[in-house]
């Protein structure tokens, strides 16, 4: 049996190849969890939300299912065609509903993307057929799994498989699992956020005792800097998990942060394989530590980003000060990206998303107005924050000098910074405009060590 | 201030949500809001120190009650056995409203009234069936009753209604009052048949499973007539004239649209006194034609002319937010 997380994130549209060597290669019983790119997603809530009519999102969820069929076999093109033609129409009739109500209803919206995510999943399924293949598809809610949200902290979200005979039972030939749609504990139909259709596959690899699950990616590995933005940026062989989890928060996609902490504690490998040969590793994700010399391993960037320093000289001493302010942040659901605080405690540097800022502010301003402990709110948008990552880092001397040296050289100003106790990356924020020379810089003084 | 929470549906949940983020507005005022009792169908859950909010909605969660709860859980534990034993200085009626009668709902009420409490109530029965009776018990205890989120949710229509009647008379009122069938209308004025409206308002959530009391005109001929009681008292909904919108077809809407007019559910009570409620034409493009989830009312002042108010209606936490304001209130007279 073999497990494959097919994020469309990862493979593109283009996927009738990548179909035909799954099943040559697999040689056995397949089963792959789908999960649509978030761009096709993006569409829905902009259409949701008013930012694009109606026709607009139609039109582009249209291309993105008739690119995806495309190599679709005669006799399953037409029941694929017909899906995608009910499928939009439910769309645009929910889209009008929910105009209609007053703004979007989060059942609307995810009523809107469990229809799409499982359109995907019954084109990729009929890819399988057009081969000659016996497969069947499923909701991961049909196959067992559900929601789990944390009520104390209200955006937390989390998938186990409740129902595993419900699994069992589904295994024949190749299953394809729609990865974003599950039940929740009441048992309502609901939807999982990016990257849970990973956190499935290392479930579904742990109950049924396999020990690998592929993740097939267009660009063929886990890549030591974006290769858009560094062009001798190479595939990484391998990363322990603790190098896996700092890189799949902060660079390039490939599984989601839960699914390779999840790997972690069951045991199971992530394999990141090259489309063009699906169960071939470039990237292997699975060892205690790191098993190569190289001290930095990857440097990635989050784009978009903004700075928020909070300061006051009252607020040096006064426990609880740094609480608050997070607390209010949080309270407006703005996920913080990086916190740094000097150690005369007289600021706090807070990094958000750019998209998130005026959350934040609102937040602090109007939640936390004690005047007298905090005097000042600076400002700083457009700015990137990099991220050098390697287990080697740990307890190597020397590695923050080589890294901001190679930052200076390139003439680039750092804004923040912090590192965990981890030790296994670092992170700082230098403007939008360095941010790709200050990724180019430490990617070739520091990990290829070109002087 | 220790509360109980009678009722703990999407409303209740959504209470004990928003209390949290207002607890810091009550400790401006001086007060700590604590919810010391929770009950729901299979029990009670009592807690000396105060419900942790996250814990309780977990337990609801997965278990179904909150008197599965390990710490303080009483299964079979009702209401009023709760009011005695937890003594509450605040009592709020979250049930469902209940069909041909007040229910349970008036007796939690007048239980708490008699022992001290005061209440804030979401629930409509009692004061739409025992409006009288209700405030005749708060006034021989010295009791508050508040029931703002009964009507409108997040619309303040009966604050509205109390200030205007200072210095003015309320001689009528009409109003869009149920948003679930305003939007089934809505849906229909795009040529859908009825059960094709209801069906995509169910899907996307506007909608219950049991639609009932929305589209019967039961929901609007609940408010229309606690509208009346907060001005005169001495109605009960039995005397309501009431006609659903289920026998409405796209054709009676296409037709009125063709001459200019909509089709609306109205709640009226009449300057004779009179209350109904139907579908009713209006002009396209007059006060009370609003479309999709909109609630609209508008009273007739004798000195102050037509009054009108506007507004999206009620969800979980508009509902709970209406409660929240409530118990301000509360605060606030109860320190004068």
């Amino acid at each position: 049996m073999k497990i494959v997380s097919l994020n469309l994130e990862n493979t593109g549209l283009e996927i009738k190849d990548l179909c035909k060597k799954l099943v040559e290669e697999a040689d056995e019983e397949l089963i792959l969890i789908v999960e649509p790119r978030e761009d096709a997603v993006k569409i829905l809530s902009d259409a949701a939300l008013s930012r694009i009519s109606e026709e607009e999102a139609i039109e582009k969820l249209a291309a993105e299912l008739n690119n995806l069929s495309r190599g679709i076999a005669e006799e399953n093109k037409r029941i694929v065609e017909a899906e995608i033609v009910e499928s939009l129409n439910k769309i645009s009739e929910y889209l009008r509903a929910e105009k209609k109500a007053g703004g979007a209803t989060p059942k609307g919206i995810s009523l809107m993307l469990n229809t799409l995510c499982n359109t995907i999943t019954i084109i990729v399924s009929n890819h399988f057929k057009s081969l000659g293949k016996d497969a069947k598809w499923l909701t991961a809610g049909q196959a067992g799994f559900t929601l789990i949200e944390d009520y104390e902290l209200p955006w937390s979200h989390y998938v186990s498989l409740s129902k595993p005979e419900e699994l069992r039972k589904a295994l024949t030939g190749i299953l394809v699992l729609s990865g974003r749609v599950c039940f929740d504990k009441q048992g309502n139909e609901t939807n999982l956020r990016k990257g849970m259709g990973s956190v499935i596959a290392i479930l579904v690899a742990n109950e049924i005792g396999v020990k690998e699950v592929y993740v097939p990616k267009a660009n063929g590995g886990v890549y030591t800097a974006d290769p858009n933005i560094v062009e001798n940026a190479r595939v990484i062989p391998s990363l322990s998990y603790a190098e896996a989890l700092e890189l799949s928060r902060l660079g390039e996609w490939f599984v989601s942060p839960q699914a390779v902490e999840l790997a972690e504690e069951l045991g199971v490998r992530i394999l990141v394989t090259n489309i063009k040969s699906p169960f071939k590793e470039s990237t292997i994700i699975g060892f205690e530590k790191a098993v190569e010399k190289q001290i930095v391993k990857a440097v990635a960037m989050i784009p978009d980003m903004s700075i928020l320093t909070v300061e006051g000289a009252a607020m040096a001493g006064t426990p609880g000060v740094a609480s608050a302010i997070l607390g209010e942040v949080a309270k407006r659901g703005v996920s913080i990206c990086m916190i740094s605080q000097d150690a005369s405690e007289v600021g706090i540097t807070l990094v958000v998303r750019d998209a998130d800022l005026e959350r934040a502010l609102k937040g602090l301003r109007e939640g936390f107005s004690r005047e007298r402990i905090v005097k000042r709110i600076r400002i700083q948008r457009n700015v990137a924050v990099i991220s050098a990552v390697g287990e080697g880092m740990r307890g190597t001397r020397g590695v923050a000098a080589r890294i901001f040296s190679a930052v200076a050289e390139a003439g680039v100003n750092v804004l923040a910074i912090a590192q965990g106790s981890s030790e296994t990356s670092i992170s700082f924020v230098v403007l939008m405009e360095d941010a790709k020379k200050a990724v180019k810089a430490v990617h070739d003084k520091v990990i290829l060590g070109i002087q | 201030m220790r509360i109980l929470l009678i009722g703990f549906g999407n409303v209740g949940r959504a209470f004990l949500q928003l209390l949290e983020e207002e607890r810091r507005r009550f400790r401006k005022i001086g007060v700590d809001p604590k919810v010391v009792g929770v009950v729901d169908r299979g029990g009670a859950a009592i807690f000396k120190e105060g419900v942790k909010t996250s814990r309780i909605l977990e337990v609801k969660a997965e278990k179904g009650s909150v008197a599965y709860s390990e710490e303080g859980g009483f299964p079979q534990m009702d209401a009023l056995e709760a009011i005695s034993i937890v003594q509450p200085d605040l009592t709020i009626e979250a049930t469902s409203t209940s069909r041909g009668g007040s229910g349970p709902a008036l007796k939690h009420i007048v239980k708490a009234l008699e022992n001290g409490s005061h209440v804030v109530s979401a629930n409509k029965a009692p004061f739409a069936y025992d409006y009288d009776t209700v405030m005749r018990v708060a006034l021989s205890r010295g009791r508050l009753v508040k029931y703002s989120a009964t009507v409108g949710g997040g619309l303040p229509v009966l604050k509205t209604l109390r200030t205007l009647t200072i210095g003015d008379v309320v001689e009528s009122c009409r109003g869009v009052l149920n948003a679930t069938s305003n939007y089934i209308l809505t849906l229909m004025e795009e040529g859908r048949s009825y059960s094709e409206a209801l069906k995509l308002a169910q899907e996307i959530g506007i909608a219950e499973t049991d639609p009932t009391m929305d589209v019967s005109g039961m929901d609007t001929a609940y408010k229309i007539t606690i509208i009346a009681n907060t001005i005169e008292g001495g109605h009960s909904v039995n005397e309501v004239e009431i006609t659903g919108i289920e026998n409405i077809r796209f054709e009676d809407l296409r037709e009125a649209a063709s001459s200019g007019y909509s089709i609306r559910l109205l709640g009226e009570f009449t300057e004779e006194g009179k209350l109904r409620v139907g579908p009713s034409k209006l002009k396209r493009g007059s006060t009370l034609d609003v479309s999709g989830t909109l609630n609209a009312v508008e009273f007739k002042m004798r000195r102050a002319g037509p009054v009108c108010l506007t507004g999206k209606g009620a969800g979980p936490f508009e509902t709970a937010a209406a409660i929240i304001r409530d118990i301000f209130e509360i605060v606030e007279e109860a320190m004068r």
